[in-house]
């Protein structure tokens, strides 16, 4: 799944599969518009690690 | 008879002063009161429960004595399955898990410690969202003030427990489920140290974050409580076991947070009630230092993000076929779920692994931490849900639990005062990871020399003449 093109919010939602209609589409889309900024923040506190073969390491705050 | 917390019963109990059955004779007189018009049950037990009581009565009398929860009456949230009842979770949509046979373990911990189950404690749907109208299940009011909510989605345990309808009881706790219900009707809610507690038997929100805990009047009942449910027993090698009533916090570290708590449209009461308690804990002898929570911001958004892309993968197939079932801001909570990339999920707990090596870190240079659980008294029932009927984010700003929820550590929530309307306001105590005994030390300190905790009538009885009595 990618990140969906929330600049068309109902479709975004029904493209989830989730049966919702009506006004609902578009306020939950809204409701993900709105933690798009938050979310992106994450990344930006805590950039990708380098490549490696292990998964994340207990040193991981270490690179903030 | 007076109101009583779980360790007054316990000692009242073993005076004679009191019986199972008398004690439950009151929670039952507390309930065709409150029940009615507080939501506090889904289901209640009142034949199994006398026939608990009798029995906890005969082994006392006949010198076998399980412990402090001998005889006392507890409730379970209707998340956690209790052998032959119905766990709805509130939904319409819950029919898989409806009877179970077997007790969920801290169930089945709890009887084997001699308590006494009087019912299934209502929810919000799943452990999220609010309330809905539209749906046939109780709207869970607040005690102190019934056009306000009861807090979710432990409603039932803690407005119970206000009411002196049960004397403890189970919660879960995933974003706040458990503290913050125990803040908005005065009583004290520990969500203990992820993993402490087994969840199996319980139904899932977010798996990583869910923890199940205990609910009741002190810090010092919540204990006895939590030893309970870890299968130890009260006495010398009592894991939870506190220092003797009175004791100080010679000593003892506490980080004060206050940044990121007082927003706008905080509660002008707060800021003096929660400077009050600062002091109590400078009385105490404790050393007191200001310190800042390491990614304050982001330790929330990963909570959020976990609880919907975990919420939804329980749900998905359920959402798929019986969307309408389900209240409306518990789908929506749910659907963003499907919104939210696999990537974004997998950073946001990157980001929790971060926050909980930083919080490792504070805790090298404190014993606990000590912030408000919320900067808002219980907000009305109109006021949770916006137009769309979601959950409204503004109110939902204003409540702290999902920094801690991020986290794997133990935090309790705890009255602390009231503010100009009467209504509750609380702090949250955390400690480091496995940290629950200080975490529990530090706020039954604070009780010790307080009362905000104790056992008190609502101001609502006031207009309530009689059991059963109009509005």
């Amino acid at each position: 799944m990618n990140a969906p093109d929330v600049a068309k919010p109902y479709a975004a939602v029904l493209a989830t599969g989730l049966p919702a209609s009506g006004a609902e589409p578009d306020a939950i889309a809204a409701r993900y518009r709105e933690m798009r900024p938050a979310i992106a923040a994450l990344y930006a506190v805590l950039p990708p690690a380098e490549l490696r073969i292990c998964g994340p390491t207990s040193n991981e705050a270490n690179t903030l | 008879m007076k109101a009583l917390t779980l360790l007054q019963a316990a000692a009242a109990l073993r005076s004679g002063t009191v019986s199972s059955v008398s004690l439950l004779e009151q929670s039952f007189a507390a309930a065709d009161i409150w029940d009615s018009r507080l939501g506090i049950y889904l289901t209640r037990t009142d034949e199994l429960a006398l026939a608990a009581a009798q029995r906890a009565d005969d082994e006392l009398a006949a010198g076998r004595d399980r412990g402090p929860l001998h005889g006392i009456p507890f409730g379970v949230k209707d998340l956690i399955a209790v052998a032959g009842l119905p766990t709805t979770a509130q939904s319409l949509v819950q029919h898989r898990f409806r009877h179970p046979n077997h007790d969920a373990p801290v169930v089945a911990r709890l009887r084997a410690a001699g308590a006494v189950l009087t019912g299934k404690t209502s929810t919000m749907e799943f452990g999220c969202g609010t309330p809905d109208p539209e749906k046939p299940f109780p709207i869970p009011l607040n005690p102190w003030d019934r056009t306000c909510w009861a807090g979710g989605s432990s409603s039932g345990t803690a407005s119970g427990i206000a009411t002196a309808t049960v004397l403890s009881g189970l919660g879960t706790d995933t974003a706040g489920s458990i503290r913050m219900p125990a803040a908005f009707c005065g009583v004290t809610g520990l969500a203990p140290s992820f993993g402490l507690l087994p969840a199996s038997g319980c139904i899932p929100l977010a798996p990583s974050l869910d923890r199940v805990g205990p609910l009741a009047h002190g810090a010092r009942d919540c204990a006895a409580v939590l030893t309970a449910l870890t299968g130890q027993s009260a006495g010398a090698n009592d894991p939870f076991a506190l220092p003797a009533y009175g004791a100080g916090l010679s000593g003892l570290r506490i980080g004060l947070v206050r940044e990121h708590h007082f927003p706008s449209g905080a509660d002008p009461a707060l800021r003096g009630v929660f400077d009050d308690a600062v002091s109590v804990f400078s009385s105490l002898g404790a050393y007191l230092a200001e310190v800042s929570l390491p990614l304050w911001n982001e330790a929330i958004t990963a909570t959020m993000v976990t609880v919907s892309v975990e919420g939804l993968a329980h749900h998905h197939a359920q959402l798929s076929t019986q969307w309408q079932a389900y209240t409306r801001s518990a789908r929506g909570l749910l659907a963003l779920g499907a919104l939210i990339s696999e990537a974004d999920y997998l950073q946001a707990q990157r980001v929790r692994m971060a926050v909980q090596e930083l919080t490792d870190q504070l805790f090298e240079t404190v014993d606990v931490i000590v912030c408000p659980t919320a900067a808002i008294s219980a907000p009305t029932s109109t006021e949770l849900t916006d137009e769309s009927g979601l959950q409204d984010p503004k109110v939902f700003a204003k409540i702290f639990t999902p920094y801690w929820s991020a986290t794997a550590n133990p935090v309790l929530s705890m009255p602390i005062g009231r503010n100009a309307a009467g209504l509750p306001l609380a702090a949250q105590v955390a400690g480091p990871r496995m940290g629950d005994a200080v975490t529990l030390r530090v706020a039954a300190a604070f009780q010790d020399h307080t009362t905000w905790h104790e056992p008190r009538t609502p101001p609502v009885a006031s207009v309530i003449s009689a059991p059963g009595a109009g509005e």
